[in-house]
């Protein structure tokens, strides 16, 4: 085979986000002219980062880039446009009552007085080139979702793209809009543009994709062209999976088992539309009772936030049912502007979901004191950090708010608990003092735990429940000898 | 070698806040003193005879006083509005229909004597609470933005009393001119001493900033105000309903400043007249009145204070020293954006380091 | 001639100032205004007056203040008095009754005068000039001008004072031509040239080619004369704002009446006691109003031969209104209201009473108007 060189070489790539995370471990990529090259991982592998490295967004901790074997630095999105490095985002970047054409040469530099002149013929190029059919004339807000995305690729196309990179552009299409996808990228591939595909989901990957590197906590841990996955069989997708989620220890955590009680959720062929009026959530059925931990994990995006807005109210289901016996705790995966107010003093923000409670108020006024002395016995048994219950939420730290929005939802001591994401973006010693929490909380209540982390789902539940584009796939413990199984389901497969 | 650092400063202290604030004032004073000066008048000689004839004499305070009443209506309510963060800009309007409230009651209803009063209050808060309202009910049901809502109400409530003192309720008396009768004895309100400080209105806003106060601090719906004016996520989170909440939020709001408006008609005009003499911005300077007050109720009182004073020393400008009318605007002005600028700059410490 | 015959007896009263025991060494009268004194119209046409006679009496001194709220006219009169030290206050809108009176009863031994209103005490006068007359002299002159027999007015506030006007108006141009209309269009202002501009388009869409108004402003006069049709001013001399198109005019002369007032009070003759039947009304015998585009032309030269005839005839019912007997005034019967009544009997002559609650409108007004009697 012939030696070709990379269009594009990243050696060393590194990047540590201040608190320590490091996003981005020692990442060598190359990416190649004419190839569609697939990145993969879970939330939080460090994809976004290293894509936003490249099309300079961010700039690296250490780390050399090449471009055509030259050295090139990348210190903004312009330098990274001159050099035909564009990116097109997952939350497209367009203006719904412009037109496509107003939206393709806003930025582009064209004359003051007749800005459009030209652009329709340059679209109609490229419309004809990669059979994009959009109308320059129309409005976006009246273009579908696959339209706009292609309004996107056409803006990156003009500003002279050579190297195209999309971030989970099938998230939001259709199936059949993501077919036809597929088909504009083949056109461009043959075309010579290097294409960097960053995704999830890996069949999908293995349909499209020329090469593919597999990131997990910010390192590589894959990288292969795609056909040899395919000779080795269904053993390396298992394999591929695998490398994706990692193979995790189980017992990470001490954990009494209890005696299961009643059920105390009931979900029955659960159906829920987004914001968007699509289906997110296709007919999900399960129950928790009191005594376990059912965890429900998966990628983020494929429907566990409108079955939560579902279970806790927030949203009505489209049909289906489900059954809540007893009252709710709900910690919400939004700790800033959903589970807490951050103007309010702590002990205010203690009585957020109950403050309708006759110890709390009564008739028309709120018992201050004795609030107070609620929030000081939260403080104490759940170890929030903080000069005292008149400090505002907002200036608590990330960990410091979750514990007290643990407390305030622990004490309800409700029969169903919904905890979302509850551990992330926390420190160490936070995360495992949730989990010590949410495990003890088991002898009142049952426990739906929603998280991406793989690890961490293992570990706390009793049952789990893998949820991938809308529908739910069960697993008992033990989970030693599921793991890989469980890690195809969260994949696709 | 020293280095100026700018850091962000996560919340102001009350010092802070202060400070920043008188600070502001005071250079717009400054500021102003130079158009003083294009007028050919000695800045120092006119800011002396301002302070004179504004707080250093029995007169100029009652004035103060008297113009304050209504600023302090409209700015405590719209306080409690802008809490709940719905925007209303519509006190001007609900001030006029409760101006046309109380008119009602003082010239049509009909009551004895001894009631024409209360029912004038009582009208008056309902006019301007009824107006507020129908804001609420279309941002609530239909999402219409309030901003929008109010600011159009305040033309309609004008065009009321324009049909109104021109057509069915034009007094006989006023020779075809476009006012009502003038109200009978018992309806006016009894001023203070010789002074024109209808008082019954200023135990009315001092009323009202003590139960806003006690309703933000210490209910279950002040609770449910703060909640909601932080972030409509967590009111729903909460169980909090938006609409129940702004309800109670705007009829306390409109109906103050409806408050203002029995208080005018009744207290200083005895009669309804052209909305652009019942109100002379009341309902705008309100907002500033509120948003001065930075959110707590009792500063409202110093804050319609101050613009009590600025509206006064404005007149005193005017026939002292001769110059147009509108420098009352100027000066108002000036204030609002020294303030508005220097909002931004208190969320910022100015530091030196030495840095080598 | 009258204005100097006037002017001569004040001056008189000034040298004779001796015969007043009460008159004292300087006056000071303080002067309130309901619009800015920028504007064409009533204030600036007050605060002409008020420069004439700080230029005129070496003894006056004079403070103004403009634009006051009616809510607000007890406040600055108090400030007037007591800290400026006036003698005499002139208030000079009608809906700053209440609080001349007020003050009048708060400050017995200082003199007030009211313009345009009606409520008098003892040490409170009252005085207006108006125009109806000169109106009826526009009218004749608008009715032989219109082609389309479409004659525009845009009219302020419908209150009996410019009714009044819109009714003299028309019926001089029925006089001249009885096929005429006259269209009215009410602004609800008494300054506002946006509004005044979108009346005069609307009365021209209309079919009008000719007009008058109440307004503070030349708008209607360029609006006019943009569309190359006559006008007359109002107020204040307009004629450099349409010397080719503006016919005539309605003007005033504030000072006849300030001059004279001052100087009964500087000499003593009018005290704070004995204002109570003290009423001026100025008419064109009294040279308070004056004909004209500007001052001293009654008719602009070059409509003259348009005019024909009608030139003569507005030039001998302007003396005939000016003669000390006003032996003509238009207000003459038999008038009839547009819904057919008769609101002027044969032979009579409205009164004072009449003049000042005018309600109705004559015919030949077409449109809105409210308040009209049924």
């Amino acid at each position: 085979m012939q030696k070709r060189d990379a269009i594009i070489s990243m050696k060393g790539i590194t990047k540590t986000f201040p608190g320590g995370l490091k996003a981005n471990d020692n990442i060598d990529l190359d990416i190649y002219q004419g190839e569609i090259h697939a990145v993969l991982g879970e939330n939080g592998a460090g994809k976004s980062t290293l894509m936003n490295i490249l099309s300079g967004i961010y700039r690296a901790d250490s780390g050399e880039f090449f471009l055509n074997c030259k050295p090139v630095q990348i210190k903004s999105p312009k330098e990274a446009i001159s050099h035909g490095i564009i990116m097109v985002h997952q939350h497209f970047r367009l203006i719904p009552p412009h037109t496509v054409a107003e939206n393709i040469v806003l930025g582009l530099g064209t004359s003051f007085l007749s800005p459009l002149k030209g652009i329709e013929k340059s679209i109609k190029e490229f419309n004809e080139q990669y059979n994009l059919s959009i109308h320059p004339k129309t409005r976006i807000c009246d273009l579908s979702v696959g339209e706009q995305q292609r309004v996107e690729i056409v803006k990156a196309l003009i500003r002279g793209a050579s190297i195209l990179i999309l971030d989970e552009p099938t998230s939001v299409l259709t199936p059949q809009e993501a077919k036809e996808l597929f088909g504009i990228l083949e056109k461009m591939k043959k075309e010579g543009k290097a294409i960097i595909f960053i995704t999830h989901k890996l069949e999908e990957v293995l349909e499209i994709a020329d090469h593919i590197t597999i990131l997990r906590k910010g390192k590589v841990t894959a990288s292969m062209p795609s056909d040899q996955i395919a000779k080795k069989g269904s053993e390396a997708k298992s394999e591929l999976a695998m490398k994706m989620v990692g193979r995790e220890v189980i017992l990470k955590v001490e954990k009494e088992s209890f005696s299961l009680g009643n059920t105390v959720l009931e979900v029955d062929n659960l159906k829920v539309l987004d914001d968007r009026g699509i289906e997110a959530v296709k007919g999900v059925s399960f129950s928790v009772n009191r005594g376990e931990v059912f965890g429900i994990v998966g990628v983020a995006g494929n429907g566990q936030g409108p079955l939560v807005e579902a279970i806790t109210g927030l949203r009505p289901p489209s049909s289906g049912s489900f059954t809540v016996k007893g009252d709710v705790g709900y910690i919400p995966e939004d700790r800033l502007s959903m589970g807490s107010v951050g103007d309010l003093t702590l002990a205010e923000n203690s009585i957020l979901t109950d403050y309708k409670n006759s110890c709390f108020s009564r008739h028309l006024l709120l018992n201050l004191s004795y609030i107070r002395e609620y929030a000081e016995i939260l403080m104490i048994k759940f170890s929030v950090v903080a000069p005292n219950v008149n400090t505002r939420a907002k200036q608590l730290s990330g960990g410091n708010l979750q514990r007290l929005i643990l407390a305030r939802e622990l004490s309800k001591n409700t029969q169903l608990l919904v905890a979302e994401q509850p551990t992330h973006g926390l420190d160490v010693g936070s995360i495992e003092f949730v989990w010590k929490f949410l495990l003890e909380q088991r002898k009142n209540a049952g426990i739906l735990l929603i998280s991406g982390d793989l690890s961490e789902v293992l570990s706390l539940s009793d049952r789990i429940g893998v949820m991938f584009q809308g529908k739910v796939t069960i697993f008992e413990s033990p989970f030693s000898d599921k793991i890989e199984e469980i890690g195809l389901k969260m994949t696709g497969f | 070698m020293l280095r100026l650092k700018i850091e962000k400063r996560l919340t102001p202290t009350w010092k802070v806040v202060f400070s920043v604030t008188v600070l502001s004032i005071f250079l717009a004073f400054f500021v102003i003193g130079f158009i003083f000066l294009g007028y050919g008048i000695n800045p120092v000689k006119a800011y002396i005879e301002i302070l004179i004839e504004t707080v250093g004499n029995f007169y100029g305070i009652t004035q103060i006083l008297w113009q304050s009443i209504p600023l302090l209506l409209c700015g405590v309510g719209l306080l409690l509005a802008f809490k709940a963060s719905f925007w209303n800009i519509g006190a001007e309007g609900q001030l006029l229909m409760g101006s046309l409230g109380a008119t009602w009651a003082a010239l049509f209803s009909g009551l004895p004597d001894f009631l024409l009063i209360p029912m004038i209050f009582i009208l008056g808060f309902a006019g301007g609470a009824i107006w507020g309202l129908v804001s609420t009910v279309l941002k609530a049901k239909f999402k219409v933005n309030e901003v929008i809502t109010t600011l159009m109400m305040n033309y309609i409530a004008m065009n009321i009393i324009l049909y109104l003192i021109h057509g069915p309720w034009k007094g006989e008396e006023m020779k075809g001119f476009a006012y009502t009768n003038s109200f009978p004895q018992p309806a006016w309100l009894p001023t203070l001493g010789m002074s024109y400080i209808h008082w019954p209105t200023l135990i009315m806003g001092l009323v009202a900033v003590a139960v806003i106060y006690l309703i933000i601090s210490r209910t279950k719906l002040g609770y449910e105000v703060k909640v909601i004016g932080q972030s409509q996520k967590a009111a729903k989170y909460a169980g909090i309903s938006y609409f129940q909440t702004i309800f109670w939020v705007m009829l306390i709001s409109g109906g103050c400043a409806g408050l203002a408006g029995a208080g005018e008609v009744a207290g200083v005009h005895h009669m309804l007249r052209h909305p652009d003499q019942i109100s002379l911005g009341y309902g705008y300077t309100g907002i500033i009145v509120a948003w001065l007050a930075r959110g707590n109720p009792i500063v409202t009182i110093l804050t319609s204070l101050l613009f009590g004073a600025i509206y006064v020393a404005g007149d005193v400008m005017q026939l002292s020293f001769g110059l147009p009318f509108q420098i009352v605007n100027v000066f108002t002005g000036m204030i609002l954006f020294f303030l508005i600028s220097s909002d931004h700059l208190m969320r910022y410490k100015i530091s030196f380091r030495r840095e080598e | 001639m009258r204005k100097v015959v006037l002017l001569i007896l004040c001056l008189v009263f000034v040298f004779t100032g001796a015969i007043g025991l009460l008159a004292q060494d300087k006056l000071k009268a303080g002067f309130i205004y309901v619009g800015p004194i920028g504007d064409m119209g009533w204030t600036h046409a007050h605060d002409q007056a008020r420069k004439i006679c700080e230029n005129t009496f070496p003894w006056l001194e004079t403070v103004y203040q403009e634009s006051v709220p009616e809510g607000k006219v007890e406040g600055v009169i108090d400030r007037m008095i007591r800290r400026e030290r006036c003698d005499v206050v002139f208030t000079t809108s009608f809906g700053f009754w209440e609080g001349t009176i007020a003050a009048a009863k708060k400050y017995p031994d200082k003199v007030f005068a009211h313009c345009s209103g009606f409520m008098r005490t003892p040490n409170c006068a009252t005085y207006m000039a108006d125009f109806y007359q000169v109106y009826y002299l526009n009218g004749l002159m608008a009715g032989a001008l219109t082609k389309s027999n479409k004659v525009g007015y845009v009219g302020a506030f419908p209150i009996p004072e410019v009714k009044r006007h819109i009714d003299a108006f028309t019926l001089g141009v029925l006089e001249v031509n009885p096929r005429a209309e006259v269209h009215v269009r009410w602004i609800e202002a008494w300054f506002d040239p946006a509004k005044a501009k979108e009346a005069t388009n609307s009365l021209i869409d209309a079919g009008c080619d000719v007009f008058a108004f109440t307004e503070d402003s030349d708008t209607v006069v360029q609006v006019a004369a943009e569309n190359r049709l006559p006008s007359f001013g109002h107020y204040s001399p307009m004629y450099n704002s349409a010397p080719d198109y503006i016919v005539s005019g309605q003007l005033v002369h504030w000072e006849l009446f300030y001059l004279d007032f001052l100087a009964k009070v500087y000499a003593g003759y009018y005290t704070s006691k004995n204002l109570e039947n003290v009423d001026y009304w100025g008419l064109l015998k009294e040279g308070a109003a004056e004909l004209g585009p500007k001052f001293g032309m009654p008719i602009n030269p070059k409509w003259k031969s348009r005019l024909g005839k009608t030139n003569d005839l507005v030039l001998e019912r302007l003396k005939q209104m000016q003669n000390p007997q006003m032996i003509f005034d238009p207000f003459t019967g038999p008038i009839y209201d547009r819904n057919g009544k008769m609101v002027v009997g044969r032979g009579e002559r409205a009164d004072y009473g009449h003049l000042l609650s005018i309600e109705y409108a004559v015919k030949g007004v077409v449109g809105a108007w409210p308040g009209e009697p049924k």
